[in-house]
């Protein structure tokens, strides 16, 4: 190697995407006359791209030397042999991917495969995998990421910063720190810009995106979300809306799954089209209740009217949380398909006419609740009436849009209940 | 949560995070930066998906995952032909590749000796040559906060690269692999 040779400032120049057409040129015609030059250039290229997995991260816990290969051989061969697993679906993590400490926070009805399987709540164990055979997982990384990992699902940890998720579902919490974590599946890169969202990387090689809070970027497809919206990418890289997320109390129960079968409310759709982004509604089975979040794409939540008790027909009805879209759309049209026999609930804007899919389809109750704006600079309530209708059998329910003032603006957006009709 | 994940699936995704590292490495050797190198894995990533039911056995996919990824590379190049000024030729390139893919059947083994040099680089290059590296730096910004030119941390980078092939060529020889 001389150190002056300028064609290893060409190669400098060439590598780092400086390059001018003589660079090019004179990388060229080096690789194709000097074969000491041409090993080189592929060696100063591998570093190139075999330094990101050394990169800094802030606060990253020092990477651990990677573990050798004979030590998991006999790690998995012991696990085969007392466990009755295929090697194959146990095979150990090769020696590039790092370990990174991880605080165990909680474990709910976890099955950990493999030399994890011990840890337990506030242990600090270094891993470079997850094999997470069934239950909850909670960790936290150095950069202080929280995953909630859903099992069945298998992770790898590149660095704190980056994880790969080879199957099944994370949900990823950057609020207190680490934003820009990447979590990577099989088709696609999802780069946290802030703060919480949820991954899954399905059996059919698709990926489901949604962002709970803050925003994301989709690496390879270079589409950022916002909270409250939710896509596939399938392995073919095409994009579609999730309509539908079934959401629970806590921050890792979603799933693009159907709710469940006691659940009153079976889907929901819309006729906002794709010019209204990739919104989606999240059903909460048994979710309406005082803090129960009102839109997806909203910080606001459910509250007892002042000096009065939350209405007990609502308490515990399965909830339906919209989303504040375009409005001002005069015709658009929200689609309910109910599992059974229903009390309808519309919880609507106490402000403007209501229209006369609700005037002539509903009844006023004579309840109230408030909507709690618990992130606005002056924190204030809305009032809501609620509406009801009787739906004697299961199917579809066409709702039409919201109250308008009296210049025909929206007043806002309502949301939606139901609960199971007593006989 | 989906309970009907296939076999077929897990034995792809285990093959493919296996050899990424490696295929990457490959694709970086031929084409320009790494910003493309991460363009064209996704494609890499997505043509093995599509392709993978018709591999015979997993202990082909080492050989057919570089096959594919080579044509990646190929059609990449084709699609962004009005950049071809500043793309090597079609012969350098074979070279390369070739050269590229033997160097990678000791991915571990290079990876152990980068680890290792890099721990025997001075404090200062070892956390510059590492930030320059990390999700999102931008060379300029890093240069900025270091009170030098853009050029002149490219040029101190260059060096600290050099240094470490150098360094993880002899590792190599030492472990009778080089």
């Amino acid at each position: 190697m001389i150190p002056n040779d300028p064609r290893l400032d060409a190669l400098q120049r060439y590598t780092d995407g400086m390059a001018t057409p003589d660079d090019v040129a004179m990388v060229e015609r080096a690789i194709l006359e000097d074969a000491e030059f041409c090993s080189l250039a592929v060696e100063y290229l591998y570093l190139d791209s075999a330094m990101e997995e050394f990169a800094i991260v802030e606060n990253v816990a020092p990477v651990a030397k990677p573990v050798k290969h004979s030590r998991w051989l006999l790690a998995a061969a012991a696990a085969v042999a007392v466990m009755g697993l295929s090697l194959w679906q146990w095979w150990p993590v090769k020696s590039s991917v790092a370990q990174v400490e991880i605080e165990v926070l909680d474990l709910v009805d976890a099955t950990v495969a493999g030399p994890n399987g011990g840890m337990r709540i506030h242990d600090r164990v270094r891993l470079d995998s997850l094999d997470l055979r069934s239950g909850e997982a909670h960790l936290r990384l150095p950069s202080e990421v929280k995953l909630i990992v859903s099992g069945p699902a298998e992770l790898r940890f590149i660095d704190a910063m980056h994880a790969r998720l080879l199957r099944g579902k994370v949900t990823v919490d950057c609020s207190a720190g680490g934003k820009g974590f990447i979590l990577e599946t099989p088709v696609t890169r999802v780069v946290d810009v802030s703060t919480q969202f949820g991954v899954e990387a399905r059996a059919d090689g698709s990926t489901d995106v949604m962002v709970i809070e803050g925003k994301v970027e989709l690496g390879a497809q270079h589409a950022g979300l916002v909270q409250g919206e939710a896509v596939r990418v399938t392995a073919r890289q095409a994009i579609s809306r999730i309509v539908n997320i079934t959401g629970g109390l806590q921050p890792g129960e979603w799933s693009t799954q159907p709710p469940p079968n006691d659940c009153n409310i079976a889907s929901v759709s819309d006729n906002f089209g794709a010019a209204e982004g990739f919104h989606f509604y999240r059903t909460v089975p048994r979710g309406l209740r005082p803090g129960a979040v009102v839109y997806t794409n909203r910080p606001h939540v459910w509250k007892a009217a002042d000096e009065q008790s939350f209405p007990a027909s609502l308490m515990n009805a399965d909830v339906v949380q919209t989303f504040h879209g375009e409005l001002r759309r005069s015709n658009y049209a929200i689609e309910i398909i109910v599992a059974r026999p229903v009390e309808l609930f519309v919880l609507m804007p106490k402000r403007g006419a209501p229209q006369t899919w609700l005037t002539e389809n509903f009844t006023r109750t004579g309840e109230e609740i408030w909507l709690d704006e618990i992130e606005a600079p002056v924190r204030s309530h809305l009032p809501f009436e609620v509406w009801k209708r009787i739906v004697p059998q299961a199917g579809k329910i066409t709702l039409g849009p919201g109250n308008r003032d009296a210049n025909g603006r929206p007043t806002g957006m309502y949301g939606i209940a139901a609960k199971t009709l007593s006989p | 949560m989906s309970s009907t994940h296939q076999p077929q699936d897990d034995q792809f995704l285990r093959l493919y995070s296996d050899h990424e590292p490696s295929l990457l490495g490959f694709v970086r050797s031929m084409v320009p930066t790494r910003d493309d190198a991460r363009e064209v894995m996704q494609e890499v990533a997505v043509a093995l998906w599509r392709k993978f039911g018709d591999l015979a056995s997993a202990a082909e996919f080492r050989p057919w995952a570089f096959g594919v990824a080579r044509m990646q590379v190929m059609a990449w190049r084709r699609d962004r032909g009005r950049d071809r000024h500043l793309f090597l030729g079609d012969d350098a390139l074979a070279i390369l590749a070739e050269q590229s893919e033997q160097m990678s059947t000791q991915h571990d083994a290079q990876h152990e000796a980068l680890e290792e040099c890099l721990g025997k680089l001075p404090a200062d290059q070892n956390k510059l040559v590492r930030a320059a590296y990390s999700p999102g730096v931008r060379i300029d910004q890093l240069a900025a906060q270091q009170g030098r030119s853009a050029m002149a941390l490219y040029k101190a980078l260059h060096r600290i690269r050099l240094a470490l092939v150098e360094c993880t060529r002899n590792v190599l020889a030492r472990e009778g692999l080089a």
